[in-house]
């Protein structure tokens, strides 16, 4: 270890807890009705939450309507937030469940027919940017599949944590992931992607 | 693309999504006034029952129905006969 090392993990400590006490407050005045507490949240969150949504859902239009959603959702599920679990896990159950009705709610729009504003279809897979292709193969895949690779390879996330998070048991979230990994490749070989991460 | 042996898969599949991770950093985003927008109509309409009220009738509706199952169990509520009530038969009916 380097010789400021203690220093400096204690300060990174110091600011880590400073931060989460003063976002405990927020959470407090915003249930409370505060809504400029809660506006504070919002814009402390909106990036990351966007992002994973995106991720969830596939465009980033539809991430933003979905992450208003879930903010809404949240501000009214506040009293129950027991704050066992930092404000963004909490978040992030309530995101995820918002993206897995979205595509449920689009699933059945896509059965009557009416066909809404889609990724367009790409002409040449081969001509296809990195995340395009990804995005293209995450929209292929059942929604516990593209969440299981969310979690673990955006949102970094352990395997316990998918579980908790999933609310599946630990083997079960692993074996979902390894499913998932199992379709993604699959899907991603037939798009005849040059390997980027490679 | 298939993650070859000399890169595990755990690998390989981080740094596809290495795009996905930085998004964020790249774009921001601002919902704050459309999220406070959305919280306003929502509770300007006139079927919106504030989710604290909602809680509050539940609790009351659940105390209720506790009453009513402990007095079950203790052999069930006593019916004192009301001023409409039949009344109870006398010897010689029955």
């Amino acid at each position: 270890m380097p010789p400021l090392g203690a220093p400096w993990a204690f300060f990174s400590v110091a600011l880590g807890v400073a931060r989460s006490v003063d976002e405990r407050t927020l959470v407090r005045r915003a249930r409370a009705g505060d809504t400029a507490a809660f506006a504070q949240l919002v814009e402390a969150h909106q990036s990351w939450l966007v992002n994973l949504l995106t991720a969830l859902v596939g465009r980033r239009a539809d991430a933003e309507d979905v992450a208003q959603g879930t903010l809404v959702k949240a501000y009214y599920a506040l009293p129950r937030f027991r704050g066992d679990a930092s404000f963004r896990t909490w978040l992030r159950r309530i995101a995820t469940n918002e993206a897995f009705n979205w595509r449920r709610r689009r699933r059945e729009v896509l059965v009557t027919g009416e066909r809404p504003p889609d990724r367009p279809v790409p002409s040449g897979y081969a001509a296809l940017e990195a995340l395009d292709a990804l995005m293209v193969v995450l929209d292929s895949l059942p929604y516990p599949y593209r969440e299981a690779l969310v979690l673990r390879h955006v949102e970094e996330l352990s395997m316990q944590q998918i579980a908790d998070q999933t609310g599946i048991g630990l083997s079960a979230a692993k074996m979902r992931l390894k499913r998932a990994r199992e379709q993604f490749v699959e899907v991603y070989r037939g798009l005849g992607v040059v390997d980027e991460a490679g | 693309m298939k993650p070859d042996d000399q890169r595990p898969e755990e690998e390989w599949f981080h740094a596809l999504f290495a795009t996905l991770r930085h998004a964020a950093e790249r774009q921001g985003a601002d919902l704050t006034q459309t999220t406070l927008e959305r919280l306003r109509a929502r509770e300007d309409d006139p079927r919106f029952m504030p989710p604290r009220l909602d809680g509050v009738l539940r609790e009351m509706a659940a105390q209720v129905v506790d009453a009513w199952l402990a007095l079950v169990r203790r052999g069930g509520p006593r019916s004192k006969p009301g001023p409409g009530s039949p009344s109870p038969p006398t010897e010689d009916e029955r």
